[in-house]
């Protein structure tokens, strides 16, 4: 995959090296001049030192063959402004995600109907069907965007979860979907009726507020 | 015409001065107090300090009543973000958006948002006054690796 990352703080730091860790081709933005050649001297050429809302630096950058446009710079409105760019400019190609630093705006974002939130989910979803590296994913979801949360638990015995299958847990009603099992050290991509057993480790996105609720059911959760 | 105007720097003092000759109703928004001195001395409408994409501060601007929203704040995206809540939130006949960035411009006109391109403006000006063909802007990127 191909993602250019727009700020080069804490958070688009730590995807850089994550990502290159896990073989993507990476890209990251950042216009202050200090952050970028300190990221410089660690990742070398994969930082570009401009703004990434600055269309003709976004475009050298490689919007027009990204897969994916992250943006995590400390202002909202950079943040979202750079995914419509992106989108735009790479014609839709490239999916994006953003972090919403302030949760008020969070609410205006939702109401303005930017895509943003539902491009994390649709995002999460996609990856996670895909590709079978789990471990990337783990690593965006850091960000909390979009009030999902990615939850790796382990089903307990005799848990409500022990035994029982998505559908009869009731999952989706509550806000959340077992992307996958790992079971025996393989990937199994559960349907509806595909039985949980004590010992599996699911992967579960859940809205951040139904996170507690969901966790009971499997009991002894572990937030990743 | 009831008009909200965001930002009160060289560009937003002057279309609100000239709203107001028009008479027009003009509010203009401001983060700084001071910038409201640029206004010049035609100027009768109302000033408001706030932030360009706060909502609360919008809507006491009366946004919801208004016929047109001028963004011309020195940041293209809250000026972009500004347009987009004035028309997709509170049904704004008429919102734009200056945007320097020729590129930026383009793209969100393309996404269907008013904008005035400032750099594409001045640069083409130049052009004219020096007698040169017009400027083709290219603000695609090439697609493909």
């Amino acid at each position: 995959m191909f993602v250019i990352i727009a700020g080069g703080g804490k958070v688009g730091g730590q995807l850089a090296r994550d990502l290159m860790a896990e073989r993507h081709e990476v890209v990251v933005m950042e216009s202050n001049p200090g952050k970028a050649r300190a990221l410089q001297d660690e990742i070398g050429d994969a930082v570009v030192p401009h703004d990434a809302s600055e269309g003709r630096w976004l475009i050298d950058a490689g919007i027009g063959r990204a897969d994916l446009l992250i943006a995590v710079t400390g202002d909202d409105e950079d943040n979202i402004v750079i995914c419509q760019l992106g989108e735009a400019l790479s014609e839709g190609r490239a999916r994006t995600i953003t972090r919403i630093n302030n949760p008020k705006n969070s609410d205006t974002f939702r109401t303005l109907g930017i895509e943003a939130i539902v491009n994390a989910t649709d995002l999460v979803m996609t990856m996670i069907e895909r590709d079978v590296s789990v471990a990337p994913v783990v690593h965006l979801m850091r960000l909390r965007s979009a009030g999902l949360e990615l939850v790796e638990m382990t089903v307990a015995e005799g848990s409500a979860a022990d035994g029982a299958t998505p559908e009869e847990l009731r999952l989706p009603e509550q806000g959340g979907r077992i992307s996958v099992i790992l079971r025996s050290g393989e990937a199994v991509f559960p349907s509806p009726t595909t039985r949980l057993h004590a010992g599996d480790s699911i992967v579960l996105v859940a809205q951040t507020e139904f996170e507690e609720a969901l966790g009971r059911q499997f009991a002894a959760p572990t937030i990743v | 015409m009831y008009a909200i105007v965001i930002g009160c720097g060289r560009a937003g003092a002057e279309i609100a001065s000239r709203m107001c000759e028009q008479g027009h109703s003009v509010v203009v928004i401001d983060r700084d107090r001071a910038a409201f001195h640029r206004l010049s001395d035609s100027f009768s409408g109302t000033t408001i300090v706030g932030h360009a994409i706060d909502e609360d501060c919008l809507v006491s601007a009366g946004i919801e009543r208004a016929d047109a929203l001028i963004a011309t704040t020195y940041g293209d995206n809250s000026n972009l973000i500004a347009v987009q809540l004035a028309r997709k939130r509170f049904n704004v006949q008429r919102a734009i958006a200056r945007v320097k960035d020729s590129v930026r411009a383009s793209a969100f006109e393309r996404l269907g948002f008013e904008t005035i391109p400032s750099t594409t403006i001045v640069g083409d000006a130049f052009e004219q006054a020096l007698g040169w063909e017009p400027h083709q802007p290219n603000g695609s990127p090439e697609n493909g690796s």
